[in-house]
């Protein structure tokens, strides 16, 4: 369609501040190392200190990397949570993926000491866990998705499933050690620097395909614009497109809340941020535009976590949330209408 | 195409012994049965009756949204149930009533949204595409309207944005639920006129549901009446003939008066 040359310019500057951004993320950490360095580095060459490239190559860049495909998959999974129950307070967690990853790691961390069993906890463990906790609340949304007529039962019993589990979690906290709720708690502040490049190829893929589905879904998503009906009688077939699109979301979200923790926020604002900028609801827009904006916005975030220069990293679960809410107020505020 | 009478007309839908209602695994409800009636090319068919007497679920019916409790419904000669789900968005087009689009979609894109089932898996509107969505747009008379987006049209205009998408989507049946509610006389005249020009020019058969009985009377080649003692099908003019019109309601306060085809109060 014509009118999409006119969103080129947009997504132009959205391309240069993506570079933009991994480029002061890399660059920016506990360590200064000079931006010419870090350039260096980036393109294959060394910068004659074989620690900073060491951190670059194996610390810095896989922690951007994890950021970028983090601030996609949370933001397409959000925005395909949004069209499919028609609700603008959807996102990636409305099914109860992060809280089944979290009961996964909760019963892990807390569970096997309260029965008395001491569990290796690295995190590839963790993710482990985490995934077989999202995997199953996955397969249980599945059933349901199948059974159930209607998306907005789905929106309900996903809650459900979230409320049961978190009441799980809470079980488990009050019986647990100090120690093993703290280690719990840090897990679920999230955090982006854990992956190793081995671990980053498979959330890479995982991310990949949930794209994937997202891209061959997007006639759908439009059609859904119209409300289930409409799209019936337009010949899309609701119920295996409604499937789609849940197993896209449970392997985006689920692999990322695996790998990096339960990162709120990112995917329920990004969607409505980008509505605001590129001021359409055509999914041939905003599904390139969410996967660019959701980078970019991650990287914002981690950065800002890191900024202090200092040794700690403030939890990026945090951050998301205080750099974003604020953003999302104020757009709303100014345009005075929300583009849903 | 000249306006030729409609009997002449191949069929387009035909319904036998239909019975409607809603099926669960414990109990079958049905709210109308034995309903016959055949919708021909280019004919404007009414469905009228009083609140509850299944029109809507009719539609929905008609449109395989709901399965039949019994009784067969033929398109094109053929079973409706034998149609795969795109081969059926080729052939019916659906208007509902209060299921607005969502507010930011531009009037072109709701209206290229009726190309949906001959698009690529990508939805690209190709120039064939365009031309089908600038032909409906051009018999609604809403070529003026493009990139305003639908939430500031009036629901006049809204109601035709959402017709040029049944028009776009290219079917030999377009059915409508209750396409004039919302709008003042003036504005249900002007959609009855033109679902009747539609009809006559394109020679789609139109099947919509209303309460105009009055407007209808003027404007349908046919009109189904859903009443308690069952259904009557027919032109207008012989169901007037046949008193049928009284059927409709409890004659406690209103009466069917036959020479100036309203309903008069009874005092």
């Amino acid at each position: 369609m014509k009118t999409t040359r006119s969103y080129y310019l947009r997504f132009s500057i959205f391309a240069l501040l993506l570079a933009l951004c991994f480029l002061m993320n890399i660059s920016l950490g506990s360590i200064h190392i000079p931006f010419s360095d870090v350039c260096s580095i980036l393109s294959g060459g060394t910068s004659g200190s074989s620690s900073w490239d060491y951190i670059v190559v194996h610390y810095r860049l896989p922690k951007a990397l994890t950021a970028v495909l983090s601030g996609c998959g949370l933001a397409v999974s959000g925005l395909l949570m949004q069209t499919l129950f028609r609700n603008p307070l959807a996102g990636p967690f409305v099914l109860g993926i992060s809280s089944g990853a979290s009961l996964g790691v909760a019963l892990l961390i807390m569970g096997a000491s309260a029965l008395g069993i001491s569990l290796f906890t690295s995190s590839f463990s963790l993710a482990i866990a985490a995934t077989a906790g999202s995997f199953l609340v996955l397969l249980a949304v599945m059933a349901v998705a199948y059974k159930v007529k209607d998306s907005m039962a789905i929106l309900i019993i996903g809650l459900m499933f979230g409320s049961i589990t978190s009441a799980v979690v809470s079980v488990l906290s009050y019986f647990s050690s100090a120690e093993k709720l703290q280690q719990y708690i840090f897990w679920s502040f999230g955090s982006l620097g854990n992956l190793r490049w081995n671990e980053l190829t498979i959330l890479f893929s995982l991310i990949v395909v949930g794209v994937l589905i997202s891209v061959f879904s997007i006639k759908n998503l439009n059609a859904l614009l119209l409300g289930e009906t409409y799209a019936s009688s337009l010949g899309v077939n609701v119920r295996r497109n409604r499937i789609a699109l849940i197993l896209a979301t449970s392997l985006l979200a689920g692999a990322i809340t695996a790998f990096a923790g339960p990162i709120s926020f990112i995917g329920l604002a990004v969607p409505h941020l980008t509505r605001q900028v590129f001021n359409t609801t055509n999914h041939r827009v905003l599904l390139p535009a969410v996967i660019l904006y959701g980078a970019v916005l991650m990287l914002i975030c981690d950065s800002i976590a890191q900024w202090p220069l200092s040794e700690d990293t403030l939890p990026i679960n945090a951050i998301t949330a205080l750099v974003g809410a604020p953003v999302v107020v104020w757009l709303l505020v100014r345009k005075q209408r929300m583009i849903f | 195409m000249p306006d030729k009478a409609p009997t002449e007309q191949a069929t387009v839908l035909q319904a036998e012994q239909l019975s409607i209602g809603y099926k669960s695994r414990k109990k079958t409800t049905v709210i109308a049965s034995d309903i016959s009636f055949t919708a021909r090319k280019g004919e404007l068919i009414a469905i009228v009756g009083a609140n509850g007497m299944g029109k809507t679920t009719l539609l929905r019916t008609l449109a395989r949204i709901l399965p039949g409790i019994s009784g067969e419904l033929y398109l094109h000669q053929k079973p409706l149930k034998t149609y795969s789900a795109t081969a059926l968005a080729r052939e019916i087009a659906l208007v509902l009533t209060g299921h607005h689009p969502s507010g930011n979609l531009t009037v072109n894109e709701v209206v290229a949204l009726g190309r949906h089932p001959y698009t690529n898996w990508t939805g690209t509107i190709n120039p064939k595409d365009q031309d089908k969505v600038d032909e409906a747009k051009k018999l609604l008379g809403i070529e003026k309207l493009g990139a305003e987006k639908c939430h500031i049209l009036s629901d006049g205009q809204l109601q035709k944005v959402m017709i040029a998408r049944a028009i776009a989507q290219d079917t030999a049946l377009i059915i409508l639920d209750e396409p004039t509610t919302h709008l003042d006389v003036y504005h249900k005249t002007h959609i009855l006129k033109l679902l009747r020009t539609l009809a006559h020019k394109t020679g789609k058969s139109i099947v919509f549901s209303s309460h105009e009985i009055e407007h209808c009377i003027q404007l349908c080649d046919k009109i189904l009446l859903m009443h308690r003692d069952g259904s009557d099908f027919g032109g207008p003019k012989s169901l007037i003939q046949n008193g049928t019109f009284n059927r409709l309601f409890p004659e406690d306060l209103i009466a069917f008066d036959p020479k100036t085809a309203s309903f008069r109060i009874v005092e």
